[in-house]
């Protein structure tokens, strides 16, 4: 069931009307059961495997738990420990591994031992990958390393803790949440607030508007580019690839405010998953603001286990290219995805690398780093970095990919002037709707700066409130880009 | 602590009129954006005049699919029965749909009869995406109620009752096409509007060519024409609410000529009469009726085409003799129960004059220009008059009769010159040095039943008050017809 889906209109209102109706006592059965409906509502088959690895993970807590707890030697304690987190991560891991990257080892396989003169017959197994499989198996692993840890003690109550696995909202794209944040929240008592749910509701109108009216808007144009890349060049590419920055910008965060909103809604606070991106001064702050549950995620249980930046300079590059290269193997069972990580891995070193260095200059030449030159130019700078990335990201072939390099500055640009851009797929007025539409986000972004637009609205004039609440429904409803046969599916539903 | 009690029912009453409101207001919104960006068509204008009738005063209700528009006249059946009818039908429209319309229809009316064409029962072809918009735009022409709900989850699949329900998500794109918005709203500003009853002329009259490929093709077998239980379960439902609600069903079918030529469509129409006497009521065949009603070649529409329609011609002899049918069984006086507002309405419509009776009531706005009237060699009218609809805006109605020969008056166009009473003001600037205004216009025939035909013309003026008509046809500039002159202009 996609959020953008006649269903989860349905769906969503009965859902939060029961809610408040349920007893408090039967609020965590009531969201579990719909949590589970609405998993199951792609695939029945696949609540397995969510139940599977709650168990896993229910039980390693349960266990490691009463490790932390015990009296045994620590030697003693630490082994178990080990074995129990070892058994969470291999068993999760593993069912993650084979879902999500049997063929991708299979084809890698047979690519390679084609390449030494060796025949490998690739399987027949015909492998569907689950949705969101790797937002819930990294958030029960969060919770496995938290009790590892000795910061969380295990949630007793195997209801609660299957709720905290598969909460809806966040279910198949994430924010991945904290077990510290979202587990004491279903115990708490939730009454009906009309401001929180008002303020849920405007954010989910929010992240609407995103998805239906920028996203898959400019999905069209990047779609036909990127999947015909020979029959474009320069401009085309630049014009495709800048959209896709915006698009996958607006279809993920566009996703994030739409569960934050419906949490919200419910009476639940989840993380913060995107803070204006592409205002980023540099591609650290880039990474501290986009996706942030994910790169917080990485951070704490892989890049601060591996050493993190208390190591060698050397380690702590090696480090940073661990972390990038696995976050985009996480992202997609494609080289094109990891070759995008290990792209922003060696913008991340090279930005170390040359800091200390840049510093200087910037200091010598007596350039503030706060005045709007320095920022717009370095704004720039990171956009454009992070848009080359994206070109591994949505190319469907590391081929595709060079071959859109290769011809990213042929001279055309006459064909950004004479129309020819509106054969790509939107016409003239979609063309124009993209953009103004990117300029509201872009808007949005920037006077969110120092104000959050939510509050600001709460404290106006009622009839003011009101246009602008209908105004925004009716521009999603009127200028959304949908109705189409096929639903236009979330991006990070792949991953 | 009763105090704070009240203080909190108060602001939970206030939040929940505020949630009201805006839910009001967006819907009004909403309605707003989906009557701006759909694209009208012949079914929602008929909704649209439908829920325009003042309410109770239909005698008649006339259901179905496009043979229910194309061969029944509902001004043809008033003429003739002094009743007042309407044709609630839309493309393709299938018993389910004929069902929830007439629910949606008995909500404001109370029809005595309700005429159903059954071609309704015989047939889904249609039943594809591309046949969609049809069943889109009967919904999208309902108003919003529970009876429109029952109507979309009883048609539609499941994945499409939102769209059903909010022609938004099927028309939100609309926003590009500005014709089409100022279309909508032009229509949305118009104040003076026609009497429009639903039916739809189909001019062109079947040639030979066309009647032999009937002629010549494979027919379909009829012999195990059978209704499905669904079908039925739909004639059982309707027959149970014409007990309840009072009215009377008569199942009609209007002719094809494919079906004309059918050996075995006699089972068809055997099966179908055998279902509708089982609840009671009376099915009319037009095929089978078709020596009665004199069907020709040209009572159809000329196309070889699978749902072949029925020509005006046909649709006039049809309409006529489905009149005097209701007329002679079942129109009693008491049917004519909005009698004021049958003359206001049917006064000034062309049909009364050409087939009603004379049972008018004053004021008459009819100025008859005279009968019999020779107007060249061989080109006689019958009958001519000039009905008044409003001020400045006249009908012109010449009668000819069957021995006219229709080719012969298509060379020649018509004049018609009026005369102000007062020559210096009652006239637009640029002909008040002529004195008169005039109007050149083609003859554009309308077939009657005596096999004659009529010339049909409006005529806007800027004339209020004319003194004098003069009327004649052309052909060049030597070869025009006598001169009529009419200076009566007082309305009997």
């Amino acid at each position: 069931m996609l959020f953008n889906s006649e269903q989860f209109l349905i769906f969503f209102p009965i859902v939060t009307f029961l809610f408040f109706l349920c007893p408090q006592r039967f609020k965590w059965l009531w969201l579990l059961l719909v949590s589970y409906y609405f998993y199951m509502s792609w695939n029945p088959s696949y609540a397995i495997l969510i139940l599977i690895s709650t168990i896993i993970t229910y039980y390693s807590g349960i266990f490691i738990g009463r490790m932390n707890e015990s009296s045994y030697p620590t030697k003693l304690r630490e082994r178990w420990k080990r074995i129990f987190v070892a058994i969470s991560f291999i068993s999760n891991l593993s069912i993650l591994f084979f879902f999500k990257y049997f063929h991708f080892i299979d084809d890698s396989i047979k690519e390679f031992t084609a390449l030494i003169g060796f025949e490998w017959h690739k399987s027949e197994f015909n492998i569907l990958l689950p949705v969101g499989i790797s937002f819930y198996t990294f958030q029960a692993l969060s919770y496995t390393m938290d009790i590892y840890r000795d910061k969380l003690k295990p949630e007793k109550h195997f209801g609660i803790y299957a709720l905290f696995v598969s909460f809806f909202p966040q279910l198949v794209a994430g924010p991945i949440e904290r077990s510290s944040n979202l587990l004491p929240q279903f115990r708490e008592i939730k009454k009906f607030d009309y401001e929180r749910i008002k303020s849920g509701l405007l954010l989910m109108l929010w992240g609407f508007f995103q998805k239906v009216v920028i996203a898959d808007r400019l999905a069209v144009l990047v779609n036909t580019v990127y999947n015909n890349p020979s029959e474009y060049e320069g401009v085309q590419f630049i014009v495709a690839t800048i959209f896709f920055s915006f698009q996958i910008l607006c279809d993920f965060s566009g996703y994030s405010d739409i569960a934050i909103g419906a949490a919200k809604v419910l009476g639940y606070d989840l993380m913060k998953n995107f803070d204006r991106p592409y205002f980023s001064k540099s591609l650290r702050e880039f990474w501290r603001r986009w996706h942030i549950s994910l790169s917080t995620w990485f951070r704490d249980y892989l890049y601060i286990p591996l050493g993190g930046s208390r190591v060698g300079t050397l380690k702590m590059y090696r480090n940073l290219a661990i972390v990038f290269v696995v976050s985009g193997l996480w992202h997609g069972a494609n080289w094109t995805f990891v070759i995008w990580g290990a792209l922003h891995g060696a913008y991340l070193i090279f930005e170390e690398i040359t800091k200390p260095a840049a510093d200087k200059v910037y200091r010598l030449m007596n350039i503030e780093p706060l005045g709007f030159s320095y920022r717009l130019i370095h704004g720039l700078k990171t956009f454009a970095l992070v848009c080359f990335a994206w070109i591994f990201f949505r190319a469907n072939t590391v081929n595709d990919a060079f071959y859109i390099i290769d011809h990213l500055f042929v001279q055309n640009w006459s064909k950004l002037f004479n129309k020819q851009l509106f054969s790509l797929g939107l016409d003239e007025m979609d063309f124009q709707m993209a953009i103004l539409s990117i300029l509201i986000l872009l808007t949005v972004h920037w006077i969110q700066r120092k104000r959050n637009i939510r509050e600001w609205l709460q404290g106006q004039w009622l009839p003011v409130r009101w246009v602008f609440y209908l105004g925004l429904v009716l521009f999603v409803l009127i200028f959304g880009y949908y109705g189409g046969n096929e639903k236009a599916e979330f991006i990070y539903f792949q991953f | 602590m009763e105090a704070m009690r009240k203080l909190s029912l108060y602001i939970f009453s206030s939040k929940i009129l505020s949630v009201g409101g805006f839910c009001l207001l967006f819907f009004i919104c909403l309605n707003g954006y989906q009557l701006l960006s759909y694209k009208y068509d012949n079914i929602q204008k008929r909704w649209d005049y439908f829920y325009e009738l003042p309410p109770k005063s239909l005698d008649i209700l006339i259901l179905g699919n496009s043979h229910a528009y194309s061969s029944y006249s509902p001004d043809i059946i008033d003429a003739i029965c002094g009743t007042n009818s309407f044709v609630l039908a839309s493309n393709s429209q299938l018993i389910e749909q004929t069902y929830f319309n007439l629910i949606e229809a008995l909500k404001s009316q109370n029809p005595k009869i309700v005429i159903i064409q059954l071609s309704s029962l015989t047939g889904n072809s249609w039943k594809n995406r591309e046949g969609d918009f049809r069943v889109y735009s009967n919904l999208d022409g309902m108003n919003y109620s529970l009876n429109k709900l029952n109507a979309i989850l009883g048609q539609r699949d499941r994945k499409d009752y939102v769209n059903s329900m909010f022609s938004i998500f099927r028309n939100h794109d609309n926003w590009k096409n500005s014709e089409l918005l100022a279309s909508n709203l032009s229509r949305a500003e118009e104040v003076d509007k026609e009497d429009y009853r639903g039916f739809s002329v189909r001019k062109s009259e079947m040639g030979k060519k066309v009647a032999e490929q009937y002629e010549l093709e494979n027919k379909d077998d009829l012999s195990g024409f059978d209704i499905s239980k669904s079908d039925e379960n739909y004639l059982k439902k309707l027959h149970l609410l014409s007990e309840n609600k009072d009215f009377k069903i008569v199942y009609v079918m209007s002719p094809k000529y494919s079906d004309l030529l059918n050996k075995t469509y006699q089972n068809k129409y055997e099966t179908i009469k055998k279902v509708a006497s089982r609840y009671g009521e009376e099915y009319l065949d037009f095929n089978v009726l078709s020596n009665e009603v004199g069907l020709k070649n040209r009572s159809f529409e000329n196309g070889y085409i699978h749902n072949q329609h029925t020509s005006y011609y046909g649709a006039v002899q049809i309409s006529s003799f489905l009149a005097r049918h209701l007329e002679n069984k079942y129109i009693q006086r008491k049917f004519l129960n909005q009698t004021s507002y049958w003359n206001t309405r049917m006064s000034k419509k062309k049909e009364l004059y050409l087939y009603g009776s004379n049972t008018i009531v004053k004021p008459n706005p009819v100025i008859k220009l005279g009968t019999n009237l020779n107007l060249s060699k061989n080109i006689a009218a019958q009958n001519v008059f000039l009905i008044k609809e409003k001020d400045s805006v006249y009908r012109l109605i010449l009668k000819f009769g069957p021995r006219v020969d229709v080719d012969s008056i298509s060379d020649y166009k018509c004049y018609v010159h009026l005369f102000p009473k007062d020559s210096d003001k009652n006239i637009s600037e640029k002909r008040k040095k002529y004195g008169f205004e005039n109007f050149d216009f083609k003859l554009r025939t309308f077939p009657t039943e005596d096999g004659g035909f009529y010339v049909d013309r409006t005529i806007k003026t800027h004339i209020k008050a004319v003194e004098k008509l003069n009327l004649g046809l052309i052909k060049s500039k030597i070869d025009r017809s006598s001169q009529i002159t009419i200076t009566d202009f007082s309305l009997q």
